[in-house]
């Protein structure tokens, strides 16, 4: 070599990669194949949903008596705090989710490693349980736990999964997005086959069924359309469980902006009378078979962590216009307060719509 | 790449956390190859996307687990090669070769780095560079991979290094040495 002769393999990898992008790129992909058979757009708006957490929560005593090496082994663990603290959305999502979520307490042992799954809630949106995965000597940071759990009542998965291992046990979550208010309780099943490290892959023969009540629900019809710049939002119906407000809307765009080859996509931002702002991430969209255009999607979205202190709460529907040929075009539009404790609302004209709440 | 194979086969069973876990292992070698056909960001992440959603789609596919990477690699040139083609910026074999050395009055090794040399390459011999030379493919699994003979890809070895060669004049010698002297 003389300093200058240069190959192809380095050639190559000094090609600079935008890894994060392409990390997102995965996990939206896994997301939206998911979803199918619903017509569910690319959001990046799901990715926080499934962001990353560190998830640590004590099993109880009664799942632990089961295991004694286990729970030997569980009581050294440092207790961060609650399962739910670390990805609810702030104080008041954690407090609704400790005091809503049911207890599972199922645990199984195998080829060493055992498996239990701690709390489960479901609110008509989304499933969300939580699990620990444990092994007589300490996990490395490399592992996790293969296989997404599933719905009986969901046409195949259609959630993900993410953990972390801290101090030699790995603490994780799944989150199955299903969207069904009249299913009283889901069915969930998962079959985890293997244990992965960066070392080694150990089977085993674990598998859990259990069923999780639906949260009850307050439906309120809000029936109301704020248009602007060829956009209509028509908000739905607004429902209200322990951990969540959901509200259901739909897109109407007027034919002219799709014919150009356009894309809406209709959001909203919420915030009550006590000055907190609230995110509201989408669950998911489809449009109906009757509509006028293929952008008219209708969504869902949840707010979680509401202040138990609030008296009303104002939603802010915006969105933008984007195409192939024009700039992006913000959109906003005339607001929804809902009293939240007589259940009526009214419009507001020409709001200013708030900032996003600084992200954590 | 080697992946585990218990993985692998896990990921072909249809358990989307192994397959997911194998793509974010291969992220880097797919956009790397894309980038090379389309020399820029954003074809090459539209690239690497449609790979991605292909190997989520058809993954159960995958007759073997040694076969894996093969697959993946193949599905990331034939989207490489199909935008190219769409876009019409493929450059057709006989243009290649009826096209003129660079001046003598011009410097070219200062001008072309191995990675812009290899992207002007036609994509007959990109491919196959790439496949023996950053993915580590054998001449066979080459000829697999590209269902012809292991002469022609030799010969494909033996043109495309010529041609780099040409480029970059004395500038690069290594893959020249290992794979014919």
């Amino acid at each position: 070599m003389n300093g200058k002769e240069n190959s192809i393999k380095q050639a190559l990898e000094q090609i600079e990669v935008p890894e994060a992008r392409l990390d997102a790129i995965i996990e939206e992909s896994f997301w939206e194949t998911a979803a199918a058979p619903v017509k569910v757009r690319r959001r990046n708006r799901w990715m926080p949903a499934v962001a990353t957490v560190v998830l640590v929560a004590g099993i109880s005593a009664a799942t632990l008596s089961a295991a004694p090496a286990l729970a030997n082994y569980m009581a050294q663990l440092p207790v961060i705090g609650n399962v739910f603290s670390i990805f609810a959305e702030n104080k008041h999502g954690v407090a609704a989710f400790d005091q809503f979520s049911e207890d599972v307490g199922l645990i199984q042992t195998s080829n060493g490693i055992t498996i239990s799954i701690d709390e489960a809630i479901y609110d008509g949106t989304k499933l969300t349980f939580t699990y620990q995965v444990a092994s007589e000597a300490p996990l490395d940071n490399s592992a996790y736990l293969s296989s997404f759990p599933e719905l009986l009542e969901a046409d195949g998965p259609t959630g993900g999964m993410q953990s972390e291992v801290i101090d030699g046990v790995i603490a994780g979550i799944a989150e199955i997005t299903h969207l069904d208010e009249d299913a009283e309780v889901v069915n969930v099943v998962w079959e985890p086959q293997v244990l992965f490290t960066e070392e080694k892959a150990i089977a085993g023969d674990w598998k859990f069924e259990f069923a999780v009540k639906q949260l009850e629900q307050k439906p309120i019809t809000l029936d109301e359309k704020v248009s602007s710049d060829g956009v209509t939002v028509h908000l739905q119906e607004l429902s209200i469980t322990d951990i969540a407000v959901n509200i259901a809307y739909q897109q109407l765009v007027d034919p002219a902006i799709v014919e150009a080859g356009n894309f809406v996509e209709a959001e909203l931002i919420a915030k009550d009378n006590l000055g907190n702002v609230y995110e509201m991430p989408y669950n998911g969209g489809s449009t109906p078979g009757d509509a006028l255009t293929a952008e008219d999607f209708e969504w869902t979205a949840s707010l979680r962590g509401l202040d138990p202190n609030a008296s009303t709460l104002t939603f802010y529907p915006f969105g933008h216009i984007s195409g192939p040929a024009i700039e992006p075009e913000r959109v906003e539009f005339d607001a929804l307060q809902f009293n939240l404790k007589d259940g009526t609302h009214r419009l507001i004209e020409d709001p200013t719509v708030p900032k996003p709440p600084p992200v954590k | 790449m080697q992946h585990d194979e218990e993985m692998v086969a896990a990921a072909i069973k249809g358990d989307r956390l192994a397959l997911q876990h194998l793509l974010k292992d291969e992220k880097e070698k797919l956009y790397r190859m894309a980038f090379t056909y389309v020399r820029n960001e954003e074809d090459a992440i539209d690239i690497f996307q449609q790979t991605v959603l292909q190997a989520i789609e058809s993954v159960h596919q995958v007759k073997e687990t040694a076969y894996f990477s093969t697959w993946l690699t193949r599905i990331c040139i034939n989207k490489a090669l199909a935008l190219l083609k769409k876009n019409k910026k493929l450059i057709v074999l006989d243009e290649l070769e009826e096209r003129k050395a660079p001046s003598d009055s011009m410097d070219i090794a200062q001008q072309l780095d191995m990675e812009k040399a290899l992207g002007l390459l036609p994509e007959k011999y990109k491919t196959v560079l790439m496949l023996r030379f950053y993915q580590d493919f054998t001449v066979k699994q080459i000829a697999d991979f590209m269902e012809c003979p292991e002469g022609t890809v030799k010969t494909l070895i033996h043109r495309g290094l010529a041609m780099l060669k040409r480029d970059l004049k004395g500038v690069y010698a290594d893959e020249w040495q290992r794979e014919f002297n």
